[in-house]
């Protein structure tokens, strides 16, 4: 038999239950955030004494911003882009709204979100031929070929924001719906337009990759 | 000077070993290279932390890998398999972080010798781009 103590707190317990699932229940199910290059647990040999420097987590040390997921997902749910293919970024900084971007096979499908003309290849070419004449860089080779960073989400966030306020704030953060894939994370990649835009530093989070693109002086560094 | 791999699941792993990476390339699935990131990386970091060279590896089945070395400015080297035309086999899409991108076939190298290129230049310990194999400039 309950005495009335353990009956009380056992009523307690229960009503906070039922409270909580009233809780729950009422809430709006919340889009589930789309798992872009998605990452299996696959056999991986490990078994040779290597320094596995994370498990994934490893370059958050240089940033505790999170993932912007809900911004990401809430400009996706707008459009009609694909869960595995397509892939969302904004850039953010002092006295800059977020500007977004997509991969260039999304540009169509997002165009409409996007809302503005020149979102397409041409802006992309624009900022290519911008390295090639401004840093002496690329020349006389082909966007497609050698530059597929420009092409991507990532790059084309922050060629918008330029388009949009001129000169960038120096310090930006980038959230991207994707692991960045190394063309962009690379030295030929992000890198590229941090020295062309004159940023100082720009963090990129990614569902299980951060790390900063820092520029001194001339030169660039990545670091995670 | 160190070096650091960063396989497509997103790993990081300092100073690799060839047979590590080597293994990766020749053993794992087609589904394994096209997760995460959907591509590798080895780059050599100086004392300083800047990158002196990298080397980008991209597995898509049944083509090969494309293999790219990055130098100072932006210059690239692809291993090609027909260096003197590159443009003799016809070109093929792929996706790179799902989006698509259209590449002379002849980029794409025997398994085989991907794994040869990355040991060499693992074993290097300089970051050169390694010699003896067919690079050209992309
Ligand atoms: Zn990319």
């Amino acid at each position: 038999m309950l005495t009335n103590k353990s009956w009380i707190s056992k009523f307690a317990a229960v009503a906070a239950v039922s409270a909580t699932s009233l809780f729950l229940s009422a809430q709006p199910t919340l889009p589930k955030l789309h798992v872009l290059g998605e990452i299996s647990n696959f056999n991986l040999p490990k078994n040779e004494n290597l320094n596995f420097a994370n498990d994934r987590t490893f370059l958050s040390a240089v940033s505790d911003i999170p993932l912007d997921k809900d911004t990401l997902q809430r400009f996706r749910s707008k459009t009609n882009l694909s869960e595995t293919d397509d892939t969302v970024a904004y850039v953010t900084g002092k006295g800059i709204d977020k500007v977004f971007g997509v991969n260039s096979g999304a540009q169509t499908k997002a165009a409409k979100e996007l809302g503005e003309a020149n979102v397409g290849l041409d802006l992309r070419k624009k900022y290519f031929e911008r390295v090639q004449n401004e840093l002496k860089e690329y020349e006389g080779k082909m966007m497609n070929l050698v530059a597929q960073p420009f092409l991507h989400a990532e790059a084309h966030s922050l060629m918008r924001a330029t388009e949009r306020y001129g000169q960038l704030p120096k310090v930006l953060v980038l959230h991207v719906d994707r692991p960045p894939c190394n063309q962009c994370a690379g030295t030929n990649g992000l890198s590229v337009l941090v020295r062309l835009f004159k940023i100082d530093e720009l963090t990129v989070i990614s569902p299980s990759r951060v790390f900063k693109v820092v520029k001194t002086g001339s030169t660039v560094k990545i670091v995670e | 000077m160190k070096s650091v791999f960063y396989t497509p699941s997103e790993e990081r792993i300092e100073d690799p070993t060839a047979h590590y990476v080597s293994s990766l390339i020749l053993e794992q699935s087609s589904s394994y290279w096209e997760s995460g990131s959907t591509d590798a990386m080895i780059k050599y970091l100086d004392n300083d932390g800047y990158t002196v060279s990298e080397m980008i590896l991209m597995r898509r089945d049944p083509f090969g890998i494309y293999v790219q070395f990055n130098g100072p400015k932006t210059l690239q080297f692809v291993m090609c398999r027909n260096p003197q035309n590159p443009q003799l086999e016809e070109e093929v899409t792929i996706k790179l972080g799902g989006n698509p991108w259209t590449l002379p076939q002849s980029y794409f190298v025997d398994l085989q010798i991907a794994a040869q290129v990355a040991s060499s230049y693992i074993n290097s310990k300089n970051g050169e781009r390694p010699s003896g194999f067919d690079w050209i400039e992309s």
